[in-house]
């Protein structure tokens, strides 16, 4: 296996000073946080956090900066015995956040959140006009999104959001790769009809 | 949302193949990127991530600051309760795996053992047991006890033992010394008296017995009543040592009998030296007593008792 392969590799430590963290190689990084240095897992938090929270956002998740904290800090407690590329960790993580986000959805399940609630956790300041215009893309996003039904959702997010190919979502999802074929292609079908319908083109 | 919209997607979805999908996934151009331009935009704006500002909880920046090994390992959220969460708490889980390992032949004399235990230690504690079992559980043990030689032709039997060794030993069929004392013998002679072994004038000779004393095979099935002033012998070796018999006469030049106890094993078959009428089956050591064997129940039928079937 590769994280076999990496474990045997020297752990590269950079050294402050001379080299940021956010310039380390995520290969090198993911080595480091096998083993257990603080800046590979900022590194990789950097990297993998801002999707995270972004599926879970679109899934619907109360609180996704919360969650997606819990989902790192989970993932950085288990690479001690993690085998795998990047690849492999971009899996784990969204495995996890995956789980999590239908934990959180059926703890919500008494009070469903019907609608986004823009001002909620992005409070607006500075250029006013700026963030209404990203607060309208998120709500059309959001849109678009709970368009979909919860399987189409899922698949859609993961293969966008999350990167993973077809056999990771199978895998993850517990479904045979044509049925998330067969998914994926009637949620962007939907997609595509939705933006053709709105004219939309961001 | 609906599944009515399913079939739309179908018909307008035809045209998204696994390739076009992934050049749409990956950015790349695609040959129908024009007409795909809703799709894309759509695609690009999920995938955009810069309006999302991540930061981390106090949790991580400690993980940041100081690594792995100065935090505890986060709490997981917990399971929904399983019904087999219940075995661990028992401790009973590796007793429940083996007893599923088991065959069904198995699982059933386990389960009827069970109920049967239970069922007798219901019983026992309700007191519905049969009196004196249910007041002194001891006591049904001797009157069970005798039964239980009077049903099997043991082929350990000293009759058996005689003849067996008749042809080998070219010696009568008789049996040898008690070393040990017979546990048949004085079981059939304590239905009477309960004096075992001590006088040789209580057994009686094959076919000579009557009712209440018959030995074995012709004892009746249910024992008489234990003398109540003599306390029950449950072990054949508690009872008092058999007078020592004297070793064994030297067999007259009989022709060898049948030594699985056929026709002439019993008493009155040719070959065998007729017992005497009464008594003297311990004085002579040529003529000890004749234990029965399967040739007896004949006898013992002849003496007006009905043979164990």
């Amino acid at each position: 296996m590769l994280g076999e392969r990496v474990r045997s590799r020297e752990v590269p430590v950079p050294e402050p000073d001379r080299q940021p963290v956010g310039d380390v190689a995520l290969e090198d990084a993911l080595v480091a946080a096998c083993a257990g240095a603080g800046w590979a897992f900022e590194r990789l938090y950097e990297h993998l956090a801002p999707s995270v929270v972004r599926y879970l956002d679109l899934h619907g998740a109360s609180d996704p900066d919360s969650l997606a904290n819990d989902v790192m800090l989970t993932v950085f407690h288990r690479l001690s015995s993690f085998e795998g590329d990047l690849q492999g960790l971009r899996s784990l993580v969204f495995t996890i956040a995956h789980r999590r986000a239908i934990d959180d959805h059926r703890r919500r399940s008494a009070r469903p959140k019907t609608g986004p609630s823009p001002n909620e956790d992005h409070p607006v300041g500075g250029d006013v006009e700026h963030e209404a215009m990203e607060q309208l893309g998120e709500t059309r996003i959001r849109a678009l999104v709970e368009d979909l039904t919860d399987d189409q959702r899922a698949v859609v997010l993961l293969r966008i959001v999350a990167d993973l190919s077809v056999d990771e979502v199978a895998a993850l999802l517990g479904r045979r790769p044509g049925a998330i074929k067969m998914l994926q292609r009637r949620g962007l079908a939907r997609l595509r009809r939705i933006m053709e319908r709105e004219g939309v083109t961001t | 949302m609906t599944s009515g919209d399913d079939d739309l997607d179908m018909s307008t979805g035809r045209d998204l193949d696994d390739r076009l999908v992934e050049d749409l996934l990956r950015g790349r151009p695609t040959p129908r990127a024009l007409e795909q331009r809703h799709l894309a935009a759509a695609i690009a704006a999920l995938q955009d991530v810069s309006a999302v500002d991540a930061q981390p909880g106090p949790e991580l920046q400690q993980l940041f600051a100081e690594g792995l090994r100065t935090l505890p390992a986060p709490v997981e959220p917990e399971p929904a309760p399983r019904r087999a969460a219940a075995w661990p708490s028992l401790g009973l889980r590796p007793l429940a795996a083996r007893v599923a390992g088991l065959s069904l032949a198995f699982k059933l004399l386990l389960g009827g053992t069970a109920v049967a235990a239970t069922a007798l230690g219901g019983a026992g504690a309700a007191g519905v047991l049969p009196g004196q079992a249910d007041r002194d559980p001891g006591a049904i043990h001797p009157e069970v006890e005798p039964e239980a030689p009077t049903e099997d032709d043991d082929p350990t039997e000293p009759a058996d033992t005689g003849t067996d060794d008749a042809p080998a030993g070219g010696t009568t069929p008789e049996p040898p010394p008690p070393t040990t004392p017979d546990p048949l013998v004085p079981r059939g002679s304590d239905a009477g008296d309960g004096d075992v072994g001590d006088r040789d004038g209580d057994r009686l000779p094959d076919g000579q017995t009557d009712g209440p004393e018959l030995p074995r095979d012709g004892a009746p099935t249910t024992p008489p009543a234990p003398d109540p002033g003599e306390p029950p012998v449950t072990d054949p070796t508690d009872r008092p040592a058999p007078a020592p018999t004297p070793p064994p006469a030297p067999a007259p030049p009989d022709p060898p009998e049948d030594p699985v106890g056929g026709p002439g094993a019993g008493s009155g078959a040719p070959g065998t030296p007729p017992p005497p009428p009464e008594d003297a089956a311990g004085d002579d050591p040529a003529d000890p007593p004749q234990p029965p064997t399967r040739g007896d129940a004949g006898a013992a039928t002849a003496a007006g008792t009905p043979p164990i079937p």
